[in-house]
């Protein structure tokens, strides 16, 4: 007996074929064991709880308990290719129609359900992971509960911790969802990029549900900044909720602004995000319904700010007086209303004339 | 470079079907010399592909020995022996060079191909003859010729090679889209943009190039093309076809980092961070190269080498990959660095934050480690992050306590939030900071200045100009010094110091006429003297403003100032004084920051068209207050001035209403002065239009509001009160009324509710009544918790009387300060005076007659205060004779007795004094003289003073008598 039998052999379990086991068409595929041994069979039949499997050298069919198996190469299904194409490409919306459709086929035929690494469960976890990509956590919340994680391939089991904290987004727990984000932050921050980008993100919509403004507009930037915005989703993503959560601001001052007496303000930083957000990921526009204050920064000219030291030979800070730093702008007028000793005396009020000079 | 070497590649492989086909065609072989080359050379076809494999093995040097051996061994026969197909062994021969980067060889090379080895062969009959081997690399060598000259800077050259060789490609199998391509980036550095550009979008958007050679022309795009045209002419290239790049390998996405990161810095250094961040966004996060080396390095260390001989090999793996990770780490750095430099600049200070932050935070050693930190608080100072910014700046001094940014951190922090207008937080940030530096040392000058500065925008004048006056004297090169002069001078405008104001202000437009602050600077000044009385110098400075500063934000103010001076002067006509207050409103109608100036013009229009009687004018000019203005600072001055042409026009009822209105609006004010001017006006009123007994009613039925708040009522009952005083009936009723309307007045509720005027009064009805510890509480509550409310000096004024009483050194010392601030705060003359007697008399009564003669002084100097000049002459005089200068005061007593008989107290002390001095000169005389006088004109009186005067002159007299 060949060696590969042997291990079979001492590693087949007895089950007793079940009246709903289907037939696999004979599919060749590549099985991880979870000893480590990776194994290449044919698969005879797939049941709810092993695989009928035959190895090249034997004719014996043996059978495979899924606690036995970490995961099971399938060969890629038309459906899958599809969908992951359309993942691949940034179509998350098509892409999670895709993946929902074929989460549903819980077949053997069509997904090898309910083998570890089916393509029903993986399926599931990508549609999943589309609707993280759209920020969509209502998605997540209502749909996390139901992936069979000890379906997936091994090495996906262990899900992101962004994916519980949007599930958490989406039932509207913010402060928890503060919470892990931070934790996760910090032990991401070597290691995970990728992860920190979207645990940043979560993080600025935990403090923006929150009321903690000026804080999630830290948060956002640190989404697009610490990696220059080459995350081309969550950076955008993040940039985009600024520019929103801005712009509605900018919106209520400007609502409750006595325009009298106060100048308009200068949104500065709503126009500087707004052009950032159209240059690198709007192909020159924000998106489609974009708040109209933001559009309106969109269309406004940049106002520059001094450069940063260090950068371009600004090598030393000149601290020179300017208009502003010398309070010249700030100077309030000390009109003559403000004096005590003018010509025109205002009627005094009853009493104010002292009569108690003196002893 | 790649591009050359791609079209070398290519090449090299229609050369290897070319030398097998000179293998196969053979040539004669004249084997002359021993060597080996010499042997190579002497078999062309061999020789061929020899030189071909060092070519593909990049033995350069090898290579291009062997082919000058053959070139050499050939000599000139060779075109005649083997016809242009000779020209191959050139062709190898540059391309050999090029490896060696010796791109002027390789163009010699080249043209030696091209040009000497044409296949147009002209026999000696000018006719065309046939070749025996075809030059299959005429184009070729053109082609790699052009790429030479694009190495080279020819790219003018360059550009004539590459349009050369496409125009005789056709039927040539070579490579036209890397020609294309070449030609392309040469037009572009030869300046031909348009040109280099139709290259260079036909590529990009052809539907048969490969999608390498579609990337190859966005690069060129991008490095060669985009520095030199404007961002917005960049951007649709970056949106069309900025996929292109961002979807390809790993791999390959790295080896393009160096060109965007490139970009990015050069966009940077031109001030255009737009197009900065956007090159950023096509890097590859260098983030995964360093996560990607990391684990080489973990799988590495785990899996040692068994062999100890491969142990060495090991270790300088491992030492390598580690220098990898410091140098992707280096990379990550720049790429936050350069990101926050862009978000900064762009004023999107959150980005510029986030990505400093960073850098500080996850490279701790990084040589730009100063400069990071300082950005950082920039940043969050921008963000208005106070605590944050402080924390940071307190970071960076602490790390770097001696660093020459320590003064500039200093300054950021104190001075951005001061420019941000954030006066409050300017100020504690400043106080803290400056702690860190030695008085007058560079860290600490500018702290300082924002200390005093922002204690004046703080409305703070006396703090900020004991910190100013410290500043000046502290820095005498202050780097605010031209600031701080002007705010110092307005300092003193603010504490209504006039004289000093005017002489720091006039100073200042010395020595700084082209200020910024001059025109501020001026209009104060222009105050000043108005307030001092210089109206003509008032009006100079003025004209001075509106014809220089035209634009100066105190144009519209300085007309209003322009008409009060020509209201002081007298002698202007109604219509000249109108004018200025019209141009006032004409040129800050509708701008928010003249929104109070041209209510005050309103104000002013309004009174004077109601005291000379033009009522519809001044309720017209009130229409059109309303219209735009009300809510203004000066309302209550308005509806004042406006009440009686309201009646006079028939809208006596909305007269009323409106007073009534604003009381009601104020109703629950305690502390500011509104409420009680408010009460004034509305009393006026009514004694103006109705009876006193309608008055009494009115006052008696006042609408209160619901709840009644105690700041009305206070003033309701303290008008009823102050009526009783003035009314008829006995004293006896009198005195119960007003003693039953201060106990209600005492019952309204807690003094903390109670406005000042009527706490005052309260106060003093408690002292008369000889509860002197009740009217010291209210007196102690006004002047620790309403220190700058309205009738605070009555309270002070008062304390000060009582404190004088008590006989303890400590309470006198404290009734002289008190009496000093009401002196210099009080803008009602009959108290100042009070207060001056006061202290003059407490200091006197104490010994202290060095500082007493100071206060009499201060008396006598004012020529209108008159209620007690008797005696602050005599005081003075004795004074005088007390601090040394008897004969001074001899005359000072004689002026008293002679200008003042009537005021016995003095009078007859002043005889007294004259006549003690004389005796102590041993002028007997003369002294009894004086007494003489006085018992002549006094002695039919009876007084004290005069008794004594007899006393003394009979004593006197006996003596003389005894002596003579």
């Amino acid at each position: 007996m060949s060696r590969s039998s042997r291990i079979l052999f001492r590693l087949a379990t007895f089950v007793v074929v079940v009246a709903t086991a289907f037939v696999v068409e004979g599919q060749e595929v590549t099985v991880q064991l979870t000893n480590g041994t990776v194994l290449t069979v044919r698969v005879e039949s797939v049941d709810s709880a092993s695989l009928a499997i035959r190895t090249a050298a034997s004719q014996a069919t043996a059978r495979l308990g899924y606690d036995q198996i970490a995961s099971v190469e399938w060969p890629e299904t038309q459906e899958w290719v599809h969908a992951e194409q359309l993942f691949r490409t940034g179509q998350f919306g098509e892409a999670a129609v895709e993946f929902e459709r074929l989460s549903q086929k819980k077949t053997t035929r069509d997904t090898f359900y309910p083998a570890p690494g089916n393509f029903a469960t993986r399926a599931h976890l990508r549609m999943l992971d589309c609707f993280r990509y759209q920020a969509q956590a209502p998605s997540v919340a209502k749909f996390l509960p139901g992936l069979e994680i000890e379906k997936l391939p091994a090495a996906e089991r262990e899900l992101s911790a962004a994916l519980e904290l949007w599930a958490l987004a989406g039932k509207g727990r913010w402060e928890k969802v503060l919470t892990g984000a931070d934790a996760g932050i910090s032990e991401n921050r070597e290691t995970k990029q990728g992860e920190m980008i979207e645990l940043t993100l979560l993080k600025g919509m935990a403090l923006e549900e929150l009321g903690r403004f000026p804080e999630a507009t830290l948060a956002y930037a640190a989404s697009y900044s610490l990696n220059a915005a080459t995350d081309r989703q969550f950076s955008k993503l993040a940039l985009r909720r600024s520019i929103e959560m801005l712009a509605s601001q900018a919106e209520l001052a400007e609502a409750a602004r006595d325009e009298r007496r106060e100048e308009k303000p200068d949104w500065f930083q709503l126009r500087a995000q707004a052009q950032f957000y159209a240059s690198v990921f709007g192909k020159g526009e924000l998106w489609e319904n974009a708040h109209p204050v933001a559009n309106l920064a969109l269309s406004e000219k940049l106002t520059l700010g001094e450069t940063a030291l260090g950068q371009n030979a600004r090598n030393r800070v000149e601290g020179e007086m300017g208009e502003a730093s010398s309070g010249s702008e700030l100077i309030e007028q000390v009109t003559a209303d403000q004096m005590k000793q003018v010509e025109v005396k205002k009627a005094e009020a009853p009493g104010t004339e002292n009569k108690d000079s003196g002893k | 470079m790649k591009l050359i070497r791609s079209i070398c590649l290519g090449g090299w492989s229609f050369l290897t079907f070319v030398g097998i086909w000179f293998a196969v065609g053979g040539a004669r072989v004249e084997a002359q010399l021993p060597n080996s080359k010499e042997l190579a050379a002497s078999n062309p076809a061999a020789a061929y592909n020899l030189i071909l494999m060092s070519l593909g093995q990049q033995k350069y040097i090898e290579g291009l020995e062997l082919v000058d051996e053959v070139i050499r061994y050939w000599g000139p026969r060779a075109a005649e022996q083997y016809g242009p197909g000779f020209g191959h062994f050139y062709y190898l021969k540059g391309l050999l060079q090029m490896g060696l980067e010796d791109y002027a060889g390789a163009v010699v090379s080249f043209r030696t191909c091209r040009e000497d080895f044409s296949n147009e062969i002209i026999n000696n009959e000018g006719e065309r003859e046939s070749t025996k081997l075809q030059n299959r690399f005429l184009t070729h060598a053109l082609a790699q010729w052009g790429a030479c000259l694009m190495v080279l800077g020819d790219y003018a050259g360059a550009v004539e090679k590459l349009k050369a060789a496409l125009a005789e490609s056709a039927g040539v199998k070579i490579r036209t889209d890397v020609i294309g391509l070449n030609l392309a980036r040469s037009h572009l550095r030869n300046g031909d943009f348009d040109d280099g550009l139709a290259l260079l979008e036909k590529a990009m958007r052809s539907e048969s190039l490969a999608i390498e050679m579609k990337r190859k022309a966005f690069l060129i795009l991008a490095e060669d093309w985009s520095p030199e045209v404007s961002f917005d002419r960049v951007q649709p290239y970056l949106w069309e076809f900025g996929d292109l790049v961002r979807q390809d390998t790993r791999g390959n996405r790295w080896s393009r980092n160096p060109l965007f990161a490139y970009l990015g810095r050069q966009a940077l250094d031109r001030e255009d961070p737009l197009r900065a961040l956007t090159w950023y966004s096509f890097l590859l996060d260098p983030r995964e190269l360093v996560n990607h080396r990391r684990e080489l390095l973990a799988e590495m260390e785990l899996n040692p080498p068994t062999k100890p001989e491969e142990e060495a090999a090991w270790k300088s793996r491992i030492e390598e990959t580690r220098k990898g990770i410091d140098e992707a780490e280096s990379m990550v750095a720049a790429m936050l660095l350069g990101v926050g430099a862009g978000h900064y600049q762009m004023r999107n200070y959150a980005g510029a934050y986030a990505a400093f932050r960073e850098v500080a935070d996850a490279f701790p050693k990084h040589e730009k480690r100063p400069d990071t930190l300082y950005n950082v608080v920039a940043s969050g100072v921008q963000l208005a992050m106070w605590q944050q910014a402080q924390k940071d700046g307190k970071q960076f001094l602490d790390e770097y306590p001696d660093h020459p940014l320590a003064p500039e951190v200093a300054r950021l922090l104190a001075e951005s939030t001061f420019i941000l207008q954030e006066w409050q937080q300017a100020y504690e940030i400043a106080i803290d900071l400056r702690d860190r530096f030695e008085i007058g040392s560079v860290g600490r000058d500018v702290p300082d200045f924002v200390v005093g500065a922002s204690l004046y925008h703080l409305d703070r004048y006396e703090e900020a100009d004991a910190e100013l006056t410290a500043y000046l004297k502290n820095y005498p090169d202050a780097r605010r010094l031209e600031a701080a002069t002007y705010y110092h001078g307005s300092c003193k405008v603010k504490r209504f110091q006039w004289k000093e104001g005017v002489e720091i202000l006039e100073a200042f437009m010395e020595k700084w006429p082209g200020s910024d602050l001059l025109s501020s600077a001026l209009y104060q000044s222009a105050l000043g003297r108005f307030v001092l009385g210089d109206l003509e110098e008032a009006l100079a400075r003025i004209d001075r403003l509106q014809s220089e500063f035209p634009d100066a934000m105190e144009i519209p103010a300085s007309w209003n100032l322009k008409g009060d001076v020509l209201t002081s002067l007298g002698t202007a006509e109604f219509e000249e004084i109108e004018t200025p207050y019209r141009t006032a409103i004409e040129l800050g109608d509708g701008v928010p920051v003249h929104f109070d100036t041209v209510a005050y013009s309103y104000w002013k229009l309004i009174l004077m068209h109601a005291q000379a009687g033009k009522d519809e004018a001044a309720v017209a000019l009130y229409d059109a207050y309303r219209k735009g203005y009300d809510g203004s600072r000066h309302e209550l001055d308005i509806v004042a001035a406006v009440v009686d042409s309201l009646v006079e026009v028939g809208r006596s009822s909305e007269a009323e209403d409106t007073l009534r209105r604003q009381i009601r609006a104020y109703a629950g004010e305690a502390e500011s002065g509104s409420l009680g001017e408010l009460m004034g006006t509305f009393l006026k009123f009514l004694d103006t239009h109705y009876t006193p007994d309608e008055v009494e009613n009115r006052i008696q039925y006042f609408p209160l509001p619901t709840p009644a708040p105690v700041p009305l009522r206070a003033w309701l009952t303290m008008i009823r009160i102050e009526r009783a005083e003035k009314g008829k009936g006995s004293d006896a009723s009198r005195a119960a009324t007003l003693s039953a309307g201060y106990r209600e007045l005492a019952s309204l509720g807690d003094k903390r509710e109670m406005p000042n005027y009527p706490l005052v009064k309260l106060a003093r009805w408690y002292r008369d009544d000889g509860k002197a510890n009740e009217a010291r509480e209210i007196y102690e509550f006004l002047l620790e918790h309403r220190a700058q409310g309205p009738h605070v000096e009555m309270a002070m004024f008062d304390l000060a009387g009582m404190l004088s009483q008590t006989g303890v050194e400590e309470d006198g010392e404290r009734a002289v300060t008190l009496y000093r601030q009401v002196r210099e705060q009080s803008d009602a003359s009959d108290l100042q005076e009070a207060s001056v007697i006061g202290g003059g008399r407490l200091l006197f009564e104490e010994g202290d007659f060095e500082e007493a003669k100071v206060w009499w002084t201060d008396y006598l100097r004012h020529s209108n205060w008159q209620s007690a000049r008797a005696e602050a002459n005599f005081r003075y005089g004795t004074c005088i004779e007390k601090t040394g200068s008897p004969n001074e005061a001899l005359k000072i007593y004689a002026s008293v007795y002679a200008l003042y008989p009537g005021h016995l107290n003095w009078s007859t002390e002043s005889y007294l004094g004259a006549a003690r001095i004389l005796k102590t000169e041993g002028r007997d005389g003369d002294a009894i003289l004086v007494l003489v006088d006085m018992l002549k004109r006094l002695g039919h009186l009876e007084h004290p003073g005069i008794e004594k005067g007899r006393k003394l002159f009979a004593e006197w007299k006996e003596e003389w008598v005894k002596k003579s």
